[in-house]
């Protein structure tokens, strides 16, 4: 901060408007109560208390998509739920985050050649920033891709002029 | 009661309407006419000897003719094909019942054709037919006479095709919300 520092009392921080915002926004990020499938047993065993999914802020699991930020696709999107998938998401307000958890959200897994009924990855209908492997991946990847969700949080432009 | 004895019953009671009994050595199935279909499920529920007041399942079938003749095996000659017309492409229902009082299971079958495959329903006798007649709906379209509500239960409604048919060729696109997604696999 060069100019600014060490020029005020120890109880004063300075920081830019965007390191700030963004560390907000990455300090409590709210996913929706949303669980398709089987994955949707590991992310509750994720955010109770041997993982403690608390420990990132990011497990105030809420009801309503109107007051989430992030959306945990946990588990097989089939194409009746697809639509439904594209609802919740549209009715969350931004910033809004979408994770892809396990194999069948990111590419329809084991249904990729036979799902008939089975979205061959939630992307074709919805945006996705982080895609987490496994089937079901475990509590340490989902956390993992949580804080990879930080780490992209934290170089987002909200006031500075994108370069 | 046994087997054996379920299967006398019947034949006194409904003579030619009761087929064949399948894989009697393990769980026997009895083919029945559909035609008697509704009468024969009233029997078995309301007979006092057999009172088979619990449907179990309800599964629908479907049976492309080639798979009965080639039922023998591997490395034995193929039977000689049967002369006159091809054996016909069949749909099948199969209900299994259950006895709480006497502990006993029936297992019923019946076979209708493919191009107008309608069986009546049961579900006056088990409400539980309900669901399950319409999931046989859903994915092997068979039509259930008398059915209050049958309607797809399982895929969404302007789904084409019924998917656990052998010949069913999945559909290349479906909409979402106006966007086309491809269906089958590959980019």
């Amino acid at each position: 901060m060069g100019v600014l520092e060490q020029r005020f009392e120890d109880t004063v921080i300075t920081t830019t408007v965007d390191a700030f915002i963004n560390w907000a926004r990455k300090s409590s990020i709210w996913p929706m109560g949303f669980g398709i499938a089987c994955c949707a047993i590991e992310m509750m065993a994720t955010s109770a208390s041997r993982y403690d999914l608390d420990r990132f802020g990011a497990s105030v699991f809420r009801a309503s998509p109107r007051q989430s930020d992030l959306m945990i696709v946990a588990g097989t999107v089939t194409l009746k739920m697809a639509s439904r998938v594209k609802r919740l998401y549209d009715q969350m307000p931004d910033p809004k985050y979408v994770l892809s958890m396990g194999s069948c959200a990111t590419s329809g897994g084991p249904y990729w050649k036979h799902g008939y009924h089975v979205l061959k990855g939630v992307d074709r209908v919805i945006p996705v920033d982080v895609y987490v492997p496994g089937c079901p991946p475990r509590p340490e990847a989902l956390i993992e891709g949580v804080m990879l969700l930080q780490k992209k949080i934290m170089q987002q432009r909200v006031v500075r002029k994108s370069a | 009661m046994d087997m054996q004895s379920i299967v006398a019953r019947l034949h006194e009671r409904f003579g030619e309407a009761i087929g064949e009994v399948e894989q009697p050595e393990m769980e026997p199935i009895i083919v029945v006419h559909v035609s008697k279909l509704v009468d024969i499920a009233a029997f078995l529920r309301d007979d006092p000897e057999l009172a088979c007041d619990s449907l179990m399942c309800l599964t629908g079938l479907d049976l492309p003719p080639e798979q009965k003749k080639h039922a023998g095996k591997k490395g034995e000659e193929k039977p000689e094909e049967p002369e006159g017309p091809p054996a016909p492409y069949l749909l099948g229902v199969v209900y299994h019942l259950f006895s709480f009082r006497h502990r006993h299971r029936v297992a019923l079958k019946v076979l209708v054709p493919r191009e107008d495959p309608r069986v009546p329903t049961v579900t006056h006798l088990w409400p539980a037919a309900n669901w399950h007649e319409r999931e046989a709906f859903d994915l092997f379209g068979i039509i259930f006479d008398g059915h209050p509500d049958l309607r797809r239960i399982l895929l969404p409604d302007d789904w084409e095709g019924y998917p656990l048919r052998k010949d069913y060729v999945v559909q290349e696109h479906y909409e979402i919300e106006g966007t086309q997604v491809r269906v089958p696999r590959g980019w």
